[in-house]
């Protein structure tokens, strides 16, 4: 299938490139604010229950 | 031109998009000075690292804690 | 291939005689230690420190690709292409804090398919095992067939006596030695990369400078210092993915972590990714001398061992034989035990003869080593050029997994039949895009439809697990 693109080879690559950046970042901060969840804490006890009590 | 690569191994394609594209309008070469600290910054890395190894196999070793 | 070999035939016997009887000597030998159980077998007793545990990761991350076609994307892409091969050890970095949750959360079980079973059921289980399968099979033929190949490059062996040497020196000392002669012979292989690596990049970078390379590169080869280079930008990304769908999935990191004493395994990922870094870079480097020295290089990916003969002479070439034999065994021992593992683990004790003891699941795995080191002779024996195709294939496969193993481990919303349908819905649109946009795209557009797919089915229909079911295997 070809299709006519408007950008240039080099805008279209500074746009993957980009788009893996974010889809690297955003799995980078959930693994972070998971490991933040569970840093000393019981590896069963999670802490969405015990807020919940709370 | 559509980014469209589909030879057969990832070699060859990236020598396509090499061979066909024409030369890249925007260039922003890394300057000599970075690209020494590159290169000559792998190496003492790499160097350091198995140092790092095999002081740390030494310590485990005497302290009879390898496996 | 018809360019004469690099070694001498009489040399290169030497080196694969010697460095075959030394890995099943030594794999033997630690076979032999511990108590003999199941878990001593499959996971070297729990308890293997540091050292070895770092040295582990970064020998079987050193794979065959990593000493032939990262010089290669050096040599193609110049600094793109080394520091997005160097990218591949996000996947190390990512899965350190992982590896504590794991640790900690499954104290007793013993491979990646464990947590899939127990966290997200048997359906997502039996999508996990085809994925897991498919890739690994594609691993063990590319380091198969790269076996064959470089033997026959350097040293004019017949392709397919190369291909049987390597994978049958692996089998053999991987089935006696289980996974400490694994630990162990990786140990040994990963300093002698490191070290003649090193050997290699100082040498050589002491015969021309770097100064001498830049200043070639720039007038002769300009895109190869160009950090707008479009290949390159496409490359970066894609390889940083596919290594965290990789490491994230594979029982290989997984064993890893199972094997490792609790208080190293974070320790050793990130000193692992740090180390393995390096290696990328500095084999791009080597292969940037090539460049500026303008060596005739008939075939790209055998850039780095022409460059290190050209530059070493016949004794560069024995280093390259070396370095190479290593990568390869180093890997396809981690691949032939860790992949064992999962079979006697999950398909064996798990489904097709639940119940059965530790000793039968050990037998089981011995029996598994040898049947897939003899399929990857069967499926190496005709060189086809489009294995390697296949492994890139698996991308999409192996980046379908990232969310729904990592938000496993630490979210209990993540809901099970968001995870399968991560993975399916991740996988197809990955390989679709690799087939109508761009090979680079693949694993990208995997990770992204896979992470929106398992993120927004959490959210829309939240799951309560309880974290002990983690606790058993």
């Amino acid at each position: 299938m070809q299709t006519e693109w408007c950008m240039t080879e080099l805008q279209q690559a500074l746009l993957i490139f980009a788009i893996g950046a974010v889809v690297t970042l955003t799995t980078v901060i959930m693994i972070a604010r998971g490991h933040a969840r569970w840093h000393g804490r019981d590896p069963y006890d999670d802490p969405s229950r015990a807020a919940s009590h709370d | 031109m559509p980014l469209l690569i589909t030879s057969p191994t990832i070699a060859t394609a990236i020598a396509t998009a090499l061979a066909t594209a024409p030369a890249p309008e925007t260039q922003w070469l890394l300057p000599a000075n970075l690209f020494r600290l590159v290169v000559v910054g792998s190496v003492i890395g790499l160097t350091v690292a198995t140092l790092v190894i095999v002081l740390i196999w030494l310590k485990e070793w005497r302290q009879g804690q390898v496996w | 291939m018809t360019e004469a070999p690099l070694l001498d035939a009489g040399i290169a016997w030497f080196l694969l005689v010697a460095f075959s009887v030394l890995w099943i000597a030594l794999g033997v030998w630690w076979g032999k230690r511990g108590k003999g159980d199941a878990d001593d077998y499959l996971l070297a007793g729990r308890n293997i420190g540091l050292a070895l545990s770092t040295a582990t990761l970064m020998a079987s991350w050193v794979t065959g690709n990593t000493t032939l076609a990262a010089p290669e994307v050096g040599y193609t892409l110049g600094l793109w292409g080394m520091l997005g091969y160097a990218l591949a050890g996000l996947g190390l970095f990512l899965f350190a804090p992982l590896a504590i949750r794991i640790k900690r959360l499954m104290p007793t079980a013993r491979t990646s398919g464990d947590f899939v079973r127990l966290r997200f059921g048997r359906v997502c289980w039996a999508v996990f095992l085809l994925i897991t399968m498919a890739y690994t099979l594609g691993f063990l033929i590319t380091q198969g067939m790269g076996a064959g190949l470089l033997l026959q490059a350097l040293s004019g062996f017949d392709y397919r006596l190369g291909m049987v040497c390597v994978i049958g020196v692996s089998t053999t000392y991987t089935l006696f030695g289980g996974m400490r002669g694994v630990v162990g012979t990786d140990f040994i292989q990963s300093l002698l990369i490191m070290a003649l690596l090193v050997l290699v990049a100082v040498l050589g970078y002491s015969r021309i400078s770097v100064e001498e390379v830049y200043v070639a590169l720039e007038a002769e080869y300009p895109s190869r210092l160009n950090m707008l280079l479009p290949a390159g930008l496409l490359f970066a990304w894609n390889t940083g993915l596919f290594s965290m769908g990789e490491v994230f999935h594979n029982n290989i990191w997984w064993s890893r972590v199972f094997a490792s004493r609790p208080s190293v395994v974070f320790r050793s990922f990130i000193l692992g990714g740090l180390a393995w870094i390096t290696v990328p870079i500095v084999t791009g480097a080597i292969a940037l001398m090539a460049l500026a020295t303008n060596l005739e290089v008939p075939q790209v990916n055998m850039v780095f061992p022409l460059i290190t003969a050209e530059l070493l002479g016949s004794g560069g070439a024995v280093v390259v034989f070396i370095i190479i034999f290593a990568s390869l065994t180093s890997t396809l021992d981690s691949l032939l035990a860790a992949s064992a593992d999962l079979i006697a683990e999950d398909v064996v004790a798990h489904w097709l003869r639940p119940g059965i003891s530790d000793a039968q699941i050990r037998q089981a795995a011995r029996l598994v080593v040898v049947g897939l080191g003899l399929l990857t002779m069967l499926l190496s024996w005709q060189y086809v050029t489009s294995m390697f195709q296949l492994l890139l294939f698996t991308g999409p496969l192996v980046a379908s997994t990232i969310w729904p193993i990592a938000m496993g481990l630490y979210w209990p919303q993540a809901n099970r039949q968001a995870a399968t349908a991560a993975m399916v819905v991740g996988t197809i649109t990955g390989l679709l895009a690799y087939v109508l946009v761009a090979p680079y795209c693949a694993a990208l557009v995997s990770a992204a439809v896979s992470a929106a797919v398992m993120g927004l089915g959490s959210h829309w229909n939240p799951e309560r697990f309880d974290w002990r079911l983690l606790a058993g295997r």
